[in-house]
């Protein structure tokens, strides 16, 4: 099985388990290079990969501007935005990158994202 | 003609100014006493990054930390829009040693919070938006 097909396999997964929270996800490098995503069909038309990329894009682009100016790592990022929130952790080199409902139960996602990211880790080898 | 007359006619032109920066340090001083001591620092900075009015100590960088501040919302905000979240409310960012919470206050103006490593979340938001009520009319 390719690294991407198991990646892809996590995630919907993932998906699966958090399927009232959770519209979609995605995994990318961390200079913002999707390597593989997951969405509900009712958003997936809307999710195009130009918008995965860029999400995986200024993800990382804010990851690496925070390392800089405060000089310490980090560990999450969640916007919340009025109809959802994006959320995104590092996993070593690679970052976890969830959208979610309106009103998703965001304890249980981010307990979640950082299982899932041990797995991760395991898969990609960092 | 004394002089005197133009410098008092400056002066009362940049009053205006001079007291909403009185009340911007005032409303984060506000802000860090009823939030406690897990509040290391709150800044406000306009969307370019100039910083407005600080409550950090001294030797902190808030210059950069003001230019983090802005382009964190601007992106956060593209991010909202194009993904359809609708429009940003708040960036919480966990970093290693505490949080570091970017929030809009307005369309001109970004605030920036910074905490120690276990801090009262809940009651931080409640007084971040009391700030946003505030400043509404800015």
């Amino acid at each position: 099985m390719s690294i991407r097909v198991a990646v892809r396999s996590i995630l919907e997964d993932l998906m699966n388990r958090l399927r009232d929270e959770v519209v979609g996800c995605a995994v990318s490098t961390m200079d913002g290079f999707i390597i593989s995503s997951a969405a509900l069909p009712s958003i997936s038309s809307r999710l195009s990969s130009e918008k995965l990329s860029e999400l995986g894009e200024i993800a990382s682009k804010i990851f690496h501007e925070i390392e800089e100016v405060e000089g310490t790592k980090t560990r999450s990022i969640v916007i919340r935005g009025s109809n959802g929130y994006i959320l995104s952790i590092a996993v070593d080199d690679a970052l976890l990158l969830i959208l979610t409902s309106e009103n998703p139960n965001l304890g249980l996602i981010l307990d979640e994202m950082r299982a899932v990211g041990g797995k991760l880790k395991e898969l990609l080898g960092y | 003609m004394r002089k005197g007359n133009s410098v008092c006619k400056d002066t009362f032109k940049f009053e205006p100014y001079l007291s909403s920066y009185v009340s911007f340090e005032r409303i984060l001083r506000e802000f860090m006493e009823a939030v406690g001591e897990s509040v290391i620092g709150a800044l406000l900075a306009s969307r370019d990054g100039t910083i407005i009015a600080s409550s950090f100590p001294i030797e902190k960088n808030i210059g950069g930390l003001g230019r983090l501040s802005a382009l964190v919302s601007t992106m956060a905000e593209k991010l909202c829009k194009d993904l359809d979240r609708g429009s940003h409310e708040i960036t919480v960012i966990e970093l290693e040693g505490g949080y570091l919470l970017i929030t809009p206050i307005s369309r001109r103006i970004v605030l920036a919070v910074s905490t120690s490593e276990n801090p009262p979340l809940g009651l931080i938001f409640l007084e971040i938006e009391r700030i946003k009520a505030r400043m509404r009319p800015v």
